[in-house]
């Protein structure tokens, strides 16, 4: 059904737009001396109200000040995000590229071809995700956690290995699970997408005395687009370009989280296999074999406790990832048809234990940490033949670290961290930081970081030695790392807008890279790699209590390869993002994402055309208890947007989803126990 | 280089084809004009405010055994909590009683208090001066979750980025203080964890 022309009223729009825009401006500036006015509300309104508050006070108190968003479990809900990567990329700085294997993230204009974000560390609870083969961070569909069950997640920008260790470089982001105060509950969540995809999840929260906890278990099914055309396999032998129906995922995951006073105990599995349409690897086209499955899960208990020296944490760990990747080779029909599976997989086990601790006006934090890996198994091998390739690993690794917030100076603090960190595979590394934080008054803040951080070389860049590809490192790989200065400043221009400009220049090296070997034809990795990159951000946030936030950010980047001086791939120099929700009426909340990426160069050395994407999200508010529905639209606009490829890939870049869809029910039964 | 990365006639291009997509676009429009209007008219919140606006809020559903002419609302603990209550509720009536605040009250005057407000870090503390309340007919506020598992009354703790209360019921019936069930609805309900209870 087409809509009445309405062309010759769209100025009339365009201007009402306009009058409407500057009207609430000038309202704005007028209202940002006003008195507070929540002494006005209701107390059913205070229950619901948001509170925005300048400073950012961490739930993780290895924190050193930086540049840091928090993601609320309501803004994943409102803007009807689906994985880590699209939240994230909702922030200014980020943005991910997906290869319909896996999703890859950007931080700052650095998105190095062939990495599995490694440089950037993922926490669930403060639990580190990264696996011990490849130093995987999830974000894309692959991701361990359901969305539905973070309270908020913490990302921190610029390197934090001070506190945190290896691959803590462009940053830290730390998935905070939703804790159960309340009462006894299940939750039934299902939804539907565009291309026969659907979820369900069922979750209990359980409370009695001093025991909580939440359980669930989700399952994730998609079809994936049914025809895709890749234009470098437009051949008769590749079906013409066309891929027919090999984009399916599916998921399943499972999470547990039991509370009895100091104690904890979490856990979670999960695992993804997704059909790779792409031909990467050099595989067959088109062949629905062609495969990544990942699977992870941990089990953590932890020990917490307030004693006079100061908070004490310990923790103790065991974690399990598998990779397995199946893949058609050769011919279409045996015997010419050869299909190879690559394992990696590890289990490691490991303990930590810090203290915080308050000295007058100066704090200082001290821990050390020691893990295990029991066996990293690689294993290569062609379907029905034995093993051509099987190497087994048992690394270590050890660290002490402290930090001490010093406050000699009013309105100035002073932090000073360092991490002293010890693996078997290599040796040392020291990761300073220094940062000062001037606070002229109490809605202005002025921050200056130097940081280094690094990253260790992986089991998989040290000894994945194929004989067919890869061989194994000539010398001994030694880590990457990273200097970085920031200056960082935030005004609260009005208690519920605050802007932020934020400056840095990174500089890489010792990067990991894979290189040919013209002795014999094969590829290793070196440490030869140094990028550089200088950034500048800017950031307006409003949150008003009403529900209403808006979030709009400017970044620019300019990267570059220090020893080939050429810009870096996959690096688009702007990023322009505009978010915002609203209260539409008592029980509905509209949420509108626009997102603007300027053009990048691939991998191969092709440009990927810039992008602009808007999304657009229905959703009801907490208002009706037991229910809550939402209806979202993905790239409403239906613009092409393609993503620049890694050097697995034939094609330079690749086209990525046009307008779809979601809906989602959710239902919450209580179960009150007898209070009174 | 233009601002948006593209040159202005592309620029103009592109909104040329948003505006092709008719229904969108009009979406479009109405979304953002919408989600910039109610700046208008929209609350100023900060955690303090809400915190403050509760304690309001709470003295006008709380109904104390002897009720008389001021409304004594004292503070207890460091931090800029007491100053937002002198500001924002010095002066003010709750149903026609008039709120004094009264800041790092000494011994004797605690007994005056008919709110407490109680923001100390120290659970040892905490206790201390919950000891020194028991069974006078005193609402005592905190803002941790642990404050009303330990003997306090109402605790505001920050949920994400709501600021919700728990609300112990033992303590609140030992002071002989009667809430209304409005606010019960509200908030969620604990028990004494620390001793047996009455």
């Amino acid at each position: 059904m087409r809509l009445p022309h309405l062309g010759k009223y769209r100025r009339l729009i365009y201007v009402a737009e306009l009058v409407a825009c500057l009207s609430s401006a000038s309202t704005l500036s007028a209202q940002s001396q006003s008195d507070p006015g929540a002494m006005s509300l209701s107390i059913e309104e205070l229950t619901h109200a948001k509170v925005f508050s300048a400073s950012k006070h961490l739930e993780d108190s290895r924190q050193a000040p930086s540049s840091v968003s928090t993601i609320t479990a309501e803004d994943i809900r409102r803007y009807g995000w689906r994985t880590l990567g699209d939240a994230l990329s909702s922030l200014r700085g980020f943005y991910t590229s997906y290869d319909r294997d896996y999703t890859y993230l950007g931080v700052r204009g650095i998105l190095r071809p062939g990495d599995y974000n490694s440089r950037v560390l993922l926490l669930v609870n403060g639990h580190r995700m990264n696996d011990n083969v490849f130093d995987d961070a999830f974000i894309g569909t692959e991701g361990e956690l359901d969305l539905d069950l973070i309270d908020h997640i913490e990302i921190v920008r610029g390197p934090s290995s001070s506190l945190f260790g290896t691959n803590a470089v462009f940053g830290v982001i730390n998935v905070i699970t939703r804790h159960n105060i309340s009462d006894t509950s299940i939750e039934l969540s299902g939804d539907t997408t565009s291309f026969l995809g659907r979820t369900g999840r069922l979750s209990s929260s359980v409370q009695k005395g001093k025991l909580s906890g939440i359980f669930s278990g989700s399952l994730y099914r998609s079809a994936g687009q049914p025809r895709l055309f890749f234009p470098e396999f437009a051949t008769p032998e590749t079906n013409n370009g066309w891929a027919d129906d090999v984009d399916g995922d599916r998921s399943a995951h499972a999470f547990g989280d039991l509370q009895y006073g100091n104690f904890r105990v979490q856990g979670l599995y999960s695992t993804r296999a997704k059909i790779i349409p792409t031909g990467s690897f050099g595989a067959n086209f088109n062949d629905p074999t062609n495969r990544s499955t990942d699977s992870r899960a941990y089990v953590e208990l932890s020990y917490h406790r307030a004693v006079s020296l100061g908070d004490f944490n310990i923790r103790g760990y065991y974690d399990w990832y598998g990779f397995l990747g199946i893949a058609a080779f050769g011919g279409l029909t045996p015997p010419n048809r050869l299909v190879g599976e690559t394992f990696g997989g590890a289990h490691w086990v490991g303990t930590e234990a810090s203290l915080d601790r308050q000295i007058g006006r100066h704090r200082i934090i001290v821990g050390a940490d020691y893990e295990h890996s029991i066996r990293i198994l690689q294993e290569n091998i062609w379907v029905g033949q034995p093993p051509y390739f099987d190497d087994r690993r048992q690394p270590s690794r050890a660290a002490v670290y402290g930090e001490g917030e010093l406050n000699f100076i009013p309105k100035l603090s002073i932090r000073l961290g360092s991490r002293l960190d010890w693996f078997s595979l290599y040796g040392i590394s020291l990761s300073p930081r220094i940062a000062f934080v001037y606070s002229p008054d109490p809605r202005t803040s002025v921050k200056y970081i130097y940081g280094r951080a690094f990253r260790a070389p992986n089991v998989y860049e040290n000894y994945y030695a194929d004989g067919i590809v890869v061989e194994a490192p000539t010398k001994l790989l030694m880590p990457e790392t990273m200097g970085s200065n920031e200056v960082i400043l935030e005004r609260g221009l009005s208690s519920w807008l605050q802007a932020t400009v934020d400056v840095s220049y990174n500089h890489l090296q010792d990067l990991i890279d894979q290189v040919p070997d013209p002795a014999t034809g094969l590829s290793h990795f070196v440490n030869d790699g140094r990028d550089r990159g200088q950034n500048l951000e800017v950031e307006l946030e409003a949150r008003r209590a009403s529900g209403l936030a808006v979030r709009a950010s400017l970044s620019m980047a300019d990267t570059s390869d220090s020893i080939l001086l050429t810009n870096l791939d996959n690096s688009p120099r702007k990023l322009i993002k505009i978010n915002g929700t609203i209260p539409l009426s008592r029980f509905f909340f509209g949420a509108l994402e626009s997102r603007y990426i300027s053009a990048q160069t691939s991998y191969q050395g092709t440009r990927v055309q810039d992008a602009f994407l808007a999304n657009a999200t229905l959703s009801t508010g907490r208002a009706l208890r037991d229910w809550e529905f939402s209806a979202s639209c993905y790239n409403a606009f239906n613009n092409a947007k393609f993503d620049p490829a890694g050097p697995n890939l034939e094609e330079p870049e690749i086209r990525q989803d046009g307008r779809t869809y979601l809906f989602k029910l959710s239902r919450t039964l209580s179960f009150e126990h007898a209070a009174k | 280089m233009h601002p948006l990365g593209v040159r202005p006639s592309r620029l103009a291009a592109k909104i040329a084809t948003w505006t092709r997509v008719n229904r969108f676009y009009w979406l479009w429009v109405l979304l953002t004009a919408s989600l910039l209007g109610p700046f208008m008219n929209a609350q100023d919140l900060d955690e303090r405010a809400i915190r403050v606006a509760y304690v309001f809020n709470l003295t006008k559903y709380v109904e104390w055994p002897r009720a008389g002419n001021q409304l004594v609302v004292c503070f207890v603990g460091d931090g800029p909590m007491g100053e937002a209550l002198e500001k924002m509720l010095a002066g003010k009536t709750s149903d026609s009683r008039l709120i004094r605040v009264v800041l790092s009250p000494n011994e004797e005057s605690l007994d005056q208090c008919d709110v407490i407000y109680v923001a100390i870090s120290s659970s040892k503390k905490v206790k201390e001066t919950l000891d020194h309340l028991r069974n006078k007919s005193v609402l005592t506020v905190g803002d941790t979750e642990s404050f009303p598992k330990s003997g306090g009354m109402i605790g505001l703790v920050r949920v994400g980025q709501q600021v919700q209360m728990i609300v112990n019921l033992d303590a609140v019936e030992r002071a002989r203080l009667k809430i209304s069930s409005r606010v019960l609805n509200l908030a969620t309900i604990v028990h004494d964890v620390s001793e047996a209870r009455n």
